[in-house]
């Protein structure tokens, strides 16, 4: 519990740090100096004025309003949380190969997938060095490192210190519209991060490109100049993509898995689910989540995972890419078990005496999905 | 520090003196006051309210109106959470005006919307989202929690509120920001459980 309190105090440090820190680029001495001059010498006529111009305003402020409502349902963001359950691990060589919870990209260093990289920019005596990637069709994964000037050493994680980081891929910058969002990955020690994507081919967006040039631009509180580098990445290519199809139903729900693909490094699920009866206003879709487990009772642990409805109605169907760890060998079946968490009173995840959040499964959604090994 | 804190505590330095000058008629020395506090008001103003436009416009009106009434400060408060109580009435109107107009412009430009699609800031939209379930209060504590650091004390005084129920209601607000943010974020929150 107390744990939990303490993270909880770190993701609203972590809010109000974004507010703080929204960046603005205002100055409106000149403009606020002259409407008060110019208001003094028309004052009759002030109040029609402001009127007119309220009106106006209400036009721009609920056009932006509904935008905001109907365009992103689940926005791919680092989360707090991530950058506050971050691990530290002995320092050693890749920074792929220590990450304590992705088997993939350790698989990815392992096995000579990754590609080691030794591209930097330094400003302000602060040198940020991208040390690797990896892209295998479901997820691209990029290591980085900081180095200090001489004598330095920042008590902030690399990940905390990073206020703002962007993607684009051959000059595109990536957004809501086109990719899942920044995931933080727990690295191996303090001076080194993790970051991930995936673009959103199973949920209506445009395939990333088998190769492409990405470029990283991340800005360091306290450095103005942002730190920009050309990263080239290609797809390792080699999976296995399934397509069962298959669905099954719970009360007002319909649980469909759409497909599954297995690469070395990722084992990516879409799943959809529909509402039955469209009528209804219960609607707990988002809090279904799954666990994944091979023929042998292996669970796949949860990497990460963006999703969104369909549409902008909010009844229309939800759409969810999950990726979790890869399989060593093809296994003879996936089980995928839907679950979702018990809440308290007050709204919060009911934990169980370890202080993990207590799960209940939905039997009735649960499917297992045979593979037929040809090769 | 953060950058406002430093300008922030700049302007504490002078700010007496500058408040005193434009009290005894010098008006053209409030443009020093706009430009020691214009960046935290506007960041106030456009989470309180939602856009940008809506922000620079609630802004400059804030700082017209802090002016016109200047004769009427005394330190009893600082000057900046003079500005916030300027700021939150002005606000609170434009919201009313807001809300009137609301449901006949939803309708009017939702088919136009779907076309635009304007992509928003991430991070802003994360805080827009997050805020959108607060109430004026709660969404009042939290901004003058995180553009100043104010005290609850401080808070409690621009609020006309005793301390203890800022504290309350900053815990309630707290708690609804972590509910949003699980069940927002729900399938990035689960994933912390196998850190290992």
């Amino acid at each position: 519990m107390d744990t939990r309190s303490k993270l909880e105090d770190k993701e609203l440090a972590q809010i109000e740090r974004f507010i703080r820190e929204t960046p603005v680029e205002v100055d409106l001495v000149n403009r606020t100096m002259g409407k008060y001059e110019s208001s003094r010498d028309t004052k009759p006529s002030e109040k029609f004025r402001t009127r007119k111009k309220l009106r106006q305003r209400v036009m721009l402020i609920t056009a932006s309003a509904a935008m905001i409502f109907s365009l992103i349902i689940v926005t791919g963001l680092i989360s707090p949380t991530m950058a506050a359950t971050m691990k530290e691990v002995p320092l050693l060589s890749s920074v792929f190969k220590l990450t304590t919870r992705d088997l993939g990209l350790h698989a990815a260093d392992e096995k000579g997938l990754s590609t080691k990289l030794n591209i930097s920019v330094t400003h302000e005596g602060f040198t940020l060095n991208v040390t690797e990637v990896v892209y295998d069709g479901t997820r691209v994964a990029i290591g980085i490192e900081r180095h200090h000037k001489e004598g330095e050493n920042a008590k902030e994680s690399l990940s905390d210190q990073i206020s703002n980081i962007e993607f684009l891929l051959n000059g595109e910058l990536l957004n809501h519209t086109n990719f899942s969002g920044v995931f933080g990955q727990p690295s191996k020690d303090k001076n080194s991060a993790i970051f991930e994507f995936a673009d959103l081919k199973n949920q209506g967006g445009i395939p990333f490109p088998k190769q492409f040039i990405l470029t990283l631009s991340a800005t360091i509180t306290g450095i103005s100049e942002p730190f920009k580098m050309n990263i080239p990445v290609s797809d390792i290519g080699n999976y296995v993509n399934l397509q069962p199809n298959i669905s099954r139903k719970y009360k007002n729900n319909q649980f469909t898995i759409e497909q599954i693909i297995l690469t070395p490094i990722t084992t990516s699920i879409t799943t959809r689910i529909a509402l039955l009866d469209k009528s209804t206003s219960v609607d707990f879709r988002e809090g279904i989540s799954i666990e994944v487990y091979d023929e042998q009772g292996h669970e796949l642990k949860l990497i990460h995972g963006n999703g969104r409805r369909e549409t902008n109605k909010g009844t229309s169907d939800l759409i969810m890419d999950l990726r979790v760890h890869p399989v060593e060998t093809l296994p003879k079946a996936i089980t995928i078990k839907p679950y979702i968490h018990l809440y308290d009173d007050e709204g919060s995840y009911q934990l169980d005496e370890n202080g993990d959040p207590i799960i209940q499964y939905i039997p009735e959604l649960e499917i297992t999905i045979p593979i037929n090994s040809k090769e | 520090m953060t950058a406002l804190n430093q300008s922030k505590e700049r302007a504490d330095i002078d700010i007496e003196s500058i408040v005193e000058q434009v009290q005894s008629g010098d008006t053209r020395a409030y443009a020093e006051i706009i430009r020691c506090f214009q960046k935290q008001i506007y960041i106030y103003c456009y989470y309180m309210l939602g856009t940008k436009e809506e922000a620079e416009d609630a802004s400059q009106d804030i700082f017209i109106k802090g002016l016109e009434n200047i004769h009427r400060f005394s330190y009893t408060v600082s000057l900046s959470a003079w500005l916030y109580k300027i700021a939150h009435h002005h606000c609170i109107d434009v919201i009313k005006a807001k809300n009137k107009g609301y449901k006949f412009w939803l309708n009017m430009k939702q088919e136009q919307v779907k076309q635009t699609q304007a992509p928003i800031p991430e991070y802003d939209e994360m805080v827009h989202r997050l805020l959108e379930n607060l109430r004026v209060d709660e969404k009042r504590i939290l901004l003058l929690r995180s553009i100043e650091e104010y005290s609850f004390d401080e808070i409690a005084a621009i609020m006309d509120m005793k301390a203890a129920t800022v504290r309350k209601k900053y815990e309630r607000l707290r708690k609804k920001l972590m509910k949003e943010n699980m069940l927002g974020g729900d399938i990035y929150g689960h994933s912390f459980k196998i850190g290992g």
